[in-house]
């Protein structure tokens, strides 16, 4: 197992869906580097995935020009992962587990906004950051339990 | 980079089985759609097998909340084969498995 000291990786990707699937790997790959279980790795590449769709959708506005930064930052006992777009600010929908309705046949209108649900419950710690000059900026950090 | 989805549909003992193969995302809507059209209106009990399906995202599981959607205004069941260990957990915490249970294999779900 490598120990790393305190490192920073740096993506750019364009806003196009797909390229999420860039820093899943990139994620997964320092994750498992630094120890991580295969459990926790799936659960980081699925709150990276959501944040980084969520920056390319709603953020970027599916603008291929415009780039998604998502930056792992390496630490001792832990993975701080923030992913940055460049739009005017993300509201975030606040769903929850789909029995906590009120009313069941408002299923569909919970089709959406899932993102944001699965990243918060996936990692150790979520904070957002919204600008309306400068973008969102999601960050998420996974504890290494040895 | 769009992603791509394949689905083998076929019945068996009054079960409409999909089979789906590679990324359950966005751009599946339509081939899931037109999948669950196939068997909605005559055997209304769906089993959706993941075994082969690499990647779902939240707009994947938009796509299963819609199809649950439509099942039960038709009084049909829908069941999920083949996910992997963090996809059953995902679909928990969702709560995607109050609506569809989960089963190991697709003769445990016709059994079931």
């Amino acid at each position: 197992m490598i120990k790393l000291s305190e490192k920073v990786v740096e993506l750019k990707l364009p806003s196009e869906f797909g390229f999420e699937k860039v820093a899943m790997s990139s994620a997964a790959e320092v994750a498992r580097k630094m120890g991580f279980s295969d459990d926790r790795i799936e659960d980081l590449k699925t709150a990276v995935s959501e944040a980084c769709i969520n920056a390319i959708e709603h953020g970027n506005k599916n603008n291929v020009n415009i780039k998604v930064i998502v930056l792992l930052r390496i630490k001792e006992d832990k993975l701080e992962i923030t992913v940055k777009d460049q739009g005017k600010g993300i509201s975030f929908k606040k769903n929850n587990h789909l029995l906590k309705l009120n009313k069941p046949n408002n299923l569909n209108e919970t089709r959406r906004g899932w993102g944001m649900f699965l990243i918060k419950n996936l990692m150790d710690e979520v904070e957002c950051e919204v600008d309306p000059k400068s973008g969102t900026s999601v960050k998420m950090i996974i504890h290494l339990v040895r | 980079m769009n992603s791509s989805i394949s689905i083998d549909i076929h019945e068996k003992d009054n079960y409409g089985i999909l089979n789906l193969k590679g990324e359950l995302t966005l751009f599946a809507e339509n081939a899931v759609n037109e999948a669950i059209a196939e068997f909605i209106d005559d055997s209304k009990n769906i089993i959706m097998n993941f075994a082969e399906v690499n990647y779902i995202n939240s707009a994947g599981i938009a796509i299963l909340i819609s199809v649950i959607t439509e099942l039960r205004k038709k009084g049909g069941t829908l069941k999920f084969v083949g996910l992997t260990d963090h996809y059953k957990k995902i679909f928990n915490m969702v709560g995607l498995t109050q609506f569809g249970n989960i089963y190991n294999s697709i003769e445990e779900a016709i059994a079931g």
